[in-house]
């Protein structure tokens, strides 16, 4: 326990966590506050509705074939490889084909042919397209009805409590900010060691290295929770002044923060410890920047609800409520998957470390 | 003598990062459109990606001196640590600048109806907008995490908020006219004059 107090004491009292800290709690508030100044005491007017993503059948054969003839008579089409979106274009064979697709499209009697036909012209395209069953809704985007923006905000008053629309917002955006900004706090902490030459002294200490990076591990991830703990209990003050006769969620944004946010924050934290064993230097940053670059560009594509696989899930908007609630088993899922995938990090990060103490890799190498 | 000691220190402390830095490029065709029709996919390139290799970099260039022992050392020579730091700093742009001129003459080869001078104006005005971000984040803190998320958080803001009018780094992604560079590269020059101003003014008096 005083081990991990010292190992707190030292972030905490680092130049690095105090800019850290002011750079994370001005990059949520800055981009919650827009969202934050929208009104939620009335259902928004019929010209305010929010665009949602449409599910049924006929809209999304519509959508696909108003996209699909418009892209095929310019002969360009848009992929997203990796998330960065690239036109391409067919040639003249390839082309005959993806007007025969067009046909069948315009054919497909149900939703199971719709999106056999679509698979096909996804791989015509080389794959990463617009074109596939799972990303076809993306198309299919449309005004709220009246009776489903009556739902949404039934939602947000009753299960949300107001608060909870504003707190998926701010888990939106702290979790694109700690999805990076920890590994290299991280990595510099563990450098400090070696630029301060303390390294011998620590490992004469009767501390286990296992002991001593789980400690490490958690002091991070402590320390660098602060300032969105901090900004999710200034976040709810804000919302409490907004709404001051309203039943709201006072423990809203802080679950945000544990729930959504701190899994994000375990890998980013993680991946700084695993690379420093692996590497001795920086060089897990240039890894997890791509990680996270290639996550915020899958993740742009659908800002207002987009969970899956995404190390930084997306919910950008105070509506799509229906879409949430509906979702959030994935939603844990995904957040539990991470939180599993960080320990596993972990678990490597000792393993390294076993090895390396063992001198295992000097012995292999002189054979 | 001089040029000597350069180029084994460049050697030395940038090798590993070119090679990093050389394959990030070569996801480029993955990645993009390299035959662009419009601005906006042109741009994105060298506003988008060139930069985060920038950022991936550049800071590595104060990395070997972190220790003060090192930094004793490389100061007892006839030359200073800063102009070894100046060197690497200029390795890494021309290093980014053949990468942003390889784009753009990819571009051409492609016979892309854009404009090309003024885009590979814009993106080179973008890694010396980056490199003033990092060595100024350096300078006033010495500290290497610092020098490292400064950058990365103005990048990220750059990405989702609109607020930064003309020194937003994405200038053509967002449809911004072209002579926000200028604004950025005045930015530039401000925010690095005083400091060398202030620099010399202390040395003076002591």
């Amino acid at each position: 326990m005083r081990l991990l107090w010292l190992e707190i004491k030292r972030l905490f009292n680092s130049l690095a966590f105090l800019i850290y800290s002011a750079l994370v709690f001005a990059f949520i508030v800055i981009n919650v506050n827009p969202m934050m100044n929208r009104s939620l005491a009335h259902i928004p007017a019929p010209n305010d509705y929010d665009s949602i993503y449409a599910t049924d059948f006929r809209t999304i054969k519509t959508s696909v074939l108003d996209q699909l003839t418009t892209e095929y008579t310019m002969n360009s089409y848009t992929t997203y490889p990796l998330g960065f979106a690239k036109t391409t274009s067919l040639a003249a064979n390839k082309r005959n084909q993806m007007r025969t697709k067009i046909i069948a499209l315009r054919q497909a009697p149900n939703r199971p042919t719709l999106n056999a036909t679509l698979k096909l012209v996804d791989q015509l395209l080389g794959g990463h397209s617009s074109y596939t069953p799972s990303n076809v809704v993306t198309l299919a985007s449309r005004q709220m009805t009246s009776r489903e923006a009556k739902h949404d905000y039934h939602l947000i008053l009753e299960r949300d409590k107001i608060s909870g629309a504003f707190a998926r917002v701010f888990a939106d955006i702290a979790t694109l900010i700690v999805g990076i900004l920890p590994t290299v706090i991280v990595l510099a902490f563990c450098a400090d060691d070696r630029r301060s030459h303390a390294a011998a002294a620590i490992h004469s200490k009767a501390v286990s290295r296992n002991r001593r990076l789980l400690t490490r591990y958690a002091a991070s991830l402590l320390v660098l929770l602060l300032p969105v703990l901090a900004v999710s209990v200034y976040l709810t003050i804000q919302v409490v002044s907004s709404y001051p006769h309203r039943s709201l969620d006072l423990l809203a944004f802080m679950k945000a923060a544990i729930i959504w946010v701190l899994p994000t924050l375990m890998v980013s934290s993680a991946v700084g410890f695993l690379t420093y064993e692996l590497f001795g230097n920086f060089l897990g940053f240039a890894g997890q920047i791509c990680w996270w670059l290639v996550t915020m560009m899958l993740g742009a594509r659908r800002v207002d609800g987009y969970y899956g696989l995404l190390l930084m899930p997306r919910h950008n908007s105070l509506h799509n409520v229906a879409y949430f609630y509906e979702h959030l088993n994935d939603l844990l899922l995904n957040r539990a998957s991470y939180v599993l995938l960080a320990l596993i990090m972990i678990g490597i990060t000792m393993l390294i470390g076993q090895i390396k103490k063992g001198g295992y890799l000097i012995a292999l190498s002189r054979h | 003598m001089l040029y000597h000691a350069i180029s084994k220190d460049l050697k030395a402390n940038t090798l590993l990062m070119t090679f990093v830095a050389i394959a990030l490029a070569c996801l480029l065709p993955l990645l993009f459109n390299l035959a662009p029709t419009a601005i906006v996919q042109a741009a994105m390139p060298g506003e988008l990606f060139v930069p985060l290799i920038a950022i991936i970099c550049l800071p590595t260039v104060f990395l070997p001196d972190q220790s003060a022992s090192i930094q004793a050392v490389i100061n007892s020579k006839h030359f200073r640590l800063p102009l070894l730091q100046f060197a690497r700093i200029l390795w890494f742009l021309l290093i980014l600048s053949l990468l942003d001129i390889s784009i753009v003459l990819i571009y051409r080869v492609h016979t892309s109806p854009v404009s090309l001078l003024p885009l590979l104006a814009d993106f080179m005005t973008k890694n010396l907008l980056l490199a003033g971000v990092v060595v100024i984040s350096y300078r006033l803190t010495k500290n290497i995490a610092v020098t490292y998320i400064l950058p990365m958080t103005y990048f990220a803001l750059c990405l989702g908020y609109a607020g930064l009018g003309s020194f937003n780094l994405l200038t053509l992604m967002h449809g911004r006219p072209i002579t926000d560079c200028r604004w950025q590269l005045l930015l530039l020059l401000a925010s690095l004059i005083p400091d060398d101003f202030l620099k010399s003014r202390h040395a003076d008096h002591t």
